[in-house]
């Protein structure tokens, strides 16, 4: 035994010494001084890219990749209070009609296989969406167009079925990004993207890094960081780890309870701010595991039981709340919104599961494994549990996993859901989540009047009569309980201090060619 | 004329106590075993309810704290991220952990030491068992855990399925080992001459002689099944949320570390203790029921 004790005097003594120098071998690397614009630029991810092809993939770590490499013909400005050409020259002219809309192209723009960009690749890569062979992850971004017809290399007509409302916002969308026809045929994009942006693919491995360089063809302004790798760190401690060490210079998302560690990082800025993004509880009212939750009372219980102000608490305030699922920084949105559906209110909960005999239904709450949302999931089993619903059982699963299992019949009751809304257009929130045909099929909320709303909140270009549809919409889905607002999110994220410029818009996109070194 | 069976257990346990600190390692678990099983008393609040507004308080070292967190009264040990009383859900995650632990390795024992006895007695079962167990043995324990809950899904149950399995083949090794040694000697051919069954034979003359190798082995696995069951659930493997286990205790604590380290330490410190007094227990009760086996 004594020998053991010396043995691991020893090893302790050995791990200690080996810590001390590997920390002091890392303080040479901190020294922010060091960064020069040949230095490649650190990203780290928590989340691995799916793929590199923008219309096959929906996740946000992926479009933080695609963000770079591909351009959409309008983007949404940082603040997200409007739409500028990109690849478009200018805003679409349309006929009177309002269906018939021509779009002057941006000419001398290549893409990074030396295909010129032009109408036909425009015209390319919307019929790509439109078909349903191709497995486009957003195939509603172009439903309402039916032709696209090209006049000549830097016009393209678009003819839509009705008087498109959101397709200004539609073609802003990362989704709809434009995509080189040659290397769409060559190649699977998903692994060798080629595109139109500042950046251009240089290598990947799968499910740990990407490494991006500057492109010199670029038609737009030259960007100053040229290398750019991007790093698959799934632990979030061991990412702002990095960021301490000055392995990494940007962390595009923070969770918010890791923000007071981030702050207090030297060399280090970090940033919290309201953002589009909204985490909803999701409740099916069909294809549930537990049919008992087609009852809207059931629902209702799950919906009142939660309180929104508890959870804010619990993330240090790092969240707001509006009961509205069309969030308030979203077009469409009205402060009505705010009395639709049902709020937080225990009691009501409690006799509605009493009245019900719901206390025992066995409820599956099926998750994605990341740390905040299995806290965020306790948190609301807990709020369950005080309204009397016993047995909640949360499940979780890897994000891959999570997102195709949830697309499953009869695979759970309750779920949690975030939607970053790229457009910061409220039908982008209802059409591609709770529309029977167009959304995800995540959540089954198969209610034809409720997708009539929808679709006539994208079938005018009247403003007013726009919202008026949204928030209709809005009403029904809150009122049916099919989905409730968590919390309206804050995008957290931190860079290196010897940066500048680095910010995220609304949606939750950057991009690396508007970050510049101090 | 009367065979006397000899008892190889009689004496050990008294000899064990006379060894400080195996007496410590056995004081310290059955504390530990006794606060557990009395966990709805002792334990101040429910291990699930949750106070967002006192989350991630300090414990009594924190009383006295004029900046930060201050010192939620009664949670004496502190508050997780969701304000979860620390003390109460060290106690019964406990449970969890120490039955998961304990179960796996009984599950693990009868049906090692049954295919090792067989493997051992009967050479014709031999190789097919063996066979069988070295299947078992090439992948790495933890690995073929996780590949079982994979499998049958995640809760505490299947998390004990898959550490039995992993035990098996240790247990089954060492059984048909000592099996193989007891067979050859005098007073089985004695036994054996006398008409005596095989039932007979290996129940009440083998099994009973390879006992004190099963209890050093059963009480070293269970140490690795603790382990097992806290790694599983650090993995999101074990005990799904929000039930306390050590393991997904310091799962959670992991994303807190550095604003509150007494969230990790404190589980952490727990799981090691237990660890290190089940393999101190089941290295001196080696070197007093087994000699043999010593180094």
């Amino acid at each position: 035994m004594k020998n053991l004790f010396k043995r691991a005097a020893v090893f302790t003594t050995v791990l200690a010494l080996a810590g001390c120098s590997s920390s002091g071998s890392n303080d040479g690397n901190t020294d922010p001084n060091t960064t020069t614009a040949d230095k490649p630029f650190n990203v780290v991810l928590t989340t691995a890219p799916v793929g590199f092809s923008p219309l096959t993939t929906n996740d946000a770590p992926s479009t933080y990749v695609n963000a770079q490499i591909y351009e959409t013909l309008y983007r949404r400005s940082m603040d997200g209070t409007s739409y500028e050409p990109l690849l478009a020259k200018s805003e679409p002219d349309c006929d009177e009609a309002g269906t018939t809309c021509t779009i002057e192209l941006q000419s001398g723009v290549t893409f990074h296989d030396g295909t010129p960009f032009n109408a036909e690749a425009v015209k390319y890569t919307i019929e790509r969406i439109k078909d349903p062979n191709y497995g486009a992850a957003r195939a509603s971004i172009a439903s309402s167009i039916e032709e696209v017809n090209v006049l000549d290399d830097t016009h393209v007509e678009l003819k839509t079925s009705y008087p498109d409302g959101v397709l200004i916002a539609k073609l802003a969308h990362a989704n709809s990004a434009i995509i080189s026809p040659t290397a769409d045929q060559a190649q699977d994009l998903m692994t060798q993207p080629v595109g139109t942006g500042p950046y251009q693919f240089v290598s990947a491995i799968s499910g740990s890094e990407v490494k991006l360089t500057r492109y010199d063809g670029y038609w737009g302004e030259k960007p100053e960081i040229k290398d750019v790798t991007m790093t698959v760190i799934a632990e979030t401690s061991t990412a702002i780890s990095r960021l301490e060490t000055g392995e990494a210079d940007f962390l595009p998302r923070v969770p918010v309870n890791q923000m007071n560690r981030v702050k207090n990082i030297a060399n280090v800025e970090s940033v919290a701010e309201s953002s589009s993004a909204i985490t909803y509880l999701a409740l099916r009212n069909n294809s549930s595991v537990n049919p008992k939750m087609a009852d809207l009372n059931l629902r209702k219980a799950i919906v009142m039981a939660y309180d929104p102000d508890g959870y804010i608490a619990s993330v240090d305030g790092y969240a707001s709340y509006s009961r509205s699922i069309v969030g308030p920084t979203l077009f469409g949105y009205t402060s009505d919104a705010e009395n639709y559906g049902y709020g937080y209110d225990l009691e009501a909960a409690k006799k509605l599961v009493e009245e019900g005999g719901y206390a025992d239904e066995p409820i599956v709450f099926l998750i994605n494994n990341r740390p905040e949302t299995i806290a965020l999931a306790e948190y609301i089993q807990s709020n369950l549990k005080a309204a009397g619903l016993n047995n909640v059982t949360i499940e979780s699963l890897e994000w891959a996993a999570y997102l195709s299992e949830t697309q499953q019949d009869n695979r759970y009751d309750i779920t949690v859901l975030t939607w970053s809304n790229v457009t910061g257009d409220g039908t982008e929130m209802l059409d591609p989540n709770f529309h029977s045909v167009n959304s995800s099929k995540r959540v089954r909320y198969d209610n034809a009047e409720f997708d009539a709303f929808v679709d006539a909140s994208k079938q005018t270009l009247d403003s007013a009569e726009r919202t008026a549809a949204i928030s209709a919409a809005n009403k029904m889905i809150l009122d049916d309980a099919v989905a409730a607002t968590l919390y309206n999110q804050y995008q957290a994220y931190a860079f290196n201090a010897a940066y500048t410029n680095v910010e995220m818009d609304a949606g939750g996109v950057f991009y690396v060619q508007n970050f510049k070194l101090k | 004329m009367e065979l006397k069976r000899e008892n190889p257990l009689k004496g050990a346990f008294r000899k064990l106590l006379k060894n400080k600190l195996a007496t410590a390692c056995f004081i310290i678990l059955l504390i530990e075993i006794l606060l557990v099983v009395l966990a709805p008393l002792i334990a101040p609040y429910d291990p699930e309810a949750q106070d967002v507004y006192v989350k991630l308080a300090p414990g009594f070292w924190g009383m006295n704290n004029t900046a930060g967190v201050p010192y939620a009264p009664g949670h004496w040990l502190g508050t997780d991220n969701l304000g979860r009383d620390i003390f109460s859900r060290l106690l019964w995650g406990g449970r969890i952990t120490l039955t998961v632990g304990f179960v796996s390795t009984m599950t693990g024992l009868f049906f090692g030491v049954l295919f090792g006895l067989l493997a051992g007695f009967y050479k014709k079962l031999d190789n097919i068992i063996m066979r069988f167990m070295d299947l078992l043995f090439t992948f790495p324990g933890i690995l073929l855990a996780m590949l079982i809950v994979a499998m049958l899904g995640v809760s505490t149950v299947n998390a004990t399925i898959a550490i039995s399995v992993w035990s098996i083949p240790n247990f089954a090794r060492m059984t048909r080992g000592k099996v193989l040694q007891i067979k050859e000697e005098d007073y089985i051919m004695a036994i054996r001459s006398l008409g005596a069954r095989d039932t007979r034979i290996l129940l009440c003359h083998v099994l009973i002689n390879a006992l004190p190798v099963i209890i050093v082995i059963a009480t070293m696995r269970m140490a690795s099944s603790i382990m097992s069951i806290a790694t599983l659930s650090y993995l999101g493997l074990g005990s799904p949320p929000p039930t306390p286990e050590w393991g997904g205790m310091i799962s959670i604590a992991k994303d807190y570390m550095w604003d509150r380290p007494s969230l990790i330490i404190i589980p952490g410190v727990v799981v090691m203790i237990t660890v290190i007094c089940f393999n101190i227990l089941g290295d001196k009760l080696r070197d007093i029921l087994d000699p043999s086996l010593k180094d």
